[in-house]
């Protein structure tokens, strides 16, 4: 496909672009054109935990990023985008495949990333908890290590 | 890329009256309606996974119907 | 792959400049993306709330074009200009369109459409070139009429763009849709279409 236009077509009509800011297409979350309701708040609260304990696990383990994704068989971009931003909604089949690698049962960490409807009593209050305590995602210091352990055991008890 | 092959195309008289109305209603050439189809089969054929469905909804009832799939 | 010589106008100078249309975006525009792109958005939203970010500002351009990649139906354009990536557009020909007096018609259909972030007012005064919009939207049309398609043209409009789809480019409002999350939809017919390459 050619574009053939002589240059005073440009010049009589990219003024009307004026100060707009051009775009189209779907936002990647409903988050970002739906009204703040108390649910997508509550939705970030707990992604903003799941990325962080996705990264705490691997850094506890030594792992990069890339490490974590090969032995997820998942993509390095999908974990980076776990881990830091919370706007976006994880594919379903990364959290599986991530749930595998933790030997923990998927289903609270689909609750915790917002892809299935939060069922699990208290889920939601400890992971708020373990991310107020992790905030930094640095060296795993001590305080870190300790919400974390206690994170993963709090996950561990959940089954299906 | 560019380089174009022919191919010849034996329609029973329902297919070519089928083809041709729909020629008709899109606004496309035979050659164009066939080339859509190509596309959409393709599509179509890269998104539908086994456990996925294609559906049908009615914006305002909110009905969905099941596209009967290939 | 075409190239085809388009013109921006310089944000600062307001002179126009040569640039570059590519109807097949590739490796090297999406490397650009990665490279320039990514960065200048990050940096932009660093520390803002979720209403202050643009809101393509998490799309990830290489996985859009790589849910692409083969399929005929879909088209990647790129724009370039100085070297660096100043657009990129993704549409597909295999949609229809909803306006009643060309219902069931294909159409181009804009999947996404963005410019580069040092291009946006809202990140960069005065931005570093003006017009990557309306070369997208040619582009969108002229795609339009290369596929038989008379030049129509649907896209859901980033909220911020809608006043400029409408009042601007002459595209028909159609409502917002409820199945792309709350955003406007709008078309173009072929006489809105053949008005817009005109344009006197």
């Amino acid at each position: 496909m050619k574009l053939d236009y002589l240059k005073e077509w440009f010049e009589r009509n990219i003024e009307r672009e004026g100060t707009f800011e051009i775009g189209a297409g779907i936002p990647p979350t409903p988050s970002a054109v739906a009204p703040v309701s108390s649910q997508n708040v509550e939705l970030l609260d707990t992604r903003i935990a799941f990325g962080q304990f996705v990264a705490l696990w691997r850094r506890n383990k030594g792992w990069n990023a890339e490490r974590l994704a090969s032995a997820a068989g998942i993509d390095p971009e999908e974990v980076l985008q776990i881990e830091y931003d919370p706007h976006a909604l994880p594919e379903p089949d990364a959290v599986y495949k991530l749930a595998k690698v933790f030997e923990l049962s998927p289903r609270p960490l689909l609750e915790l990333a917002g892809l299935v409807v939060g069922r699990t009593p208290h889920l939601r209050e400890e992971a708020i908890r373990f991310a107020a305590r992790s905030e930094s995602i640095k060296a795993l210091t001590e305080t870190e290590r300790q919400a974390f352990e206690a994170f993963v055991a709090t996950l561990a008890e959940l089954k299906d | 890329m560019n380089a174009k092959k022919t191919m010849t195309l034996n329609l029973t008289d329902q297919e070519m009256r089928v083809l041709e109305e729909l020629a008709q209603k899109k606004e496309l050439t035979k050659t164009g309606v066939m080339k859509l189809a190509l596309r959409l089969l393709q599509t179509l054929d890269a998104r539908i996974e086994p456990g996925k469905k294609l559906f049908i909804e009615d914006e305002i009832g909110k009905e969905k119907s099941e596209l009967v799939i290939l | 792959m075409t190239e085809s010589k388009i013109y921006l106008r310089d944000g600062r100078t307001k002179a126009l400049v040569e640039a570059s249309l590519f109807d097949e975006a590739t490796s090297d525009h999406l490397a650009l993306w990665d490279r320039d792109w990514v960065p200048a958005m990050q940096a932009f939203c660093a520390g803002k709330s979720l209403s202050e970010k643009p809101e393509d500002s998490h799309w990830d351009w290489r996985r859009k074009s790589r849910a692409a990649t083969g399929l005929l139906g879909y088209h990647t354009l790129a724009i370039v200009c100085a070297d660096d990536l100043q657009g990129l557009m993704m549409a597909n020909d295999i949609s229809s369109a909803r306006l009643p007096q060309q219902f069931g018609k294909p159409l181009i259909y804009v999947d996404f459409l963005a410019t580069a972030p040092w291009n946006r007012p809202q990140i960069q005064d005065p931005p570093r070139y003006r017009g990557v919009g309306q070369v997208f939207l040619l582009a969108a049309i002229e795609l339009s009429m290369s596929v038989g398609f008379k030049g129509r043209v649907g896209l859901h409009s980033l909220p911020d763009a809608e006043a400029f789809y409408e009042n601007k480019c002459g595209f028909t409002r159609l409502g917002s849709d409820s199945s792309h999350q709350g955003l406007i939809y709008f078309e173009i017919t072929d006489k809105q279409a053949d008005a817009f390459r005109q344009r006197n």
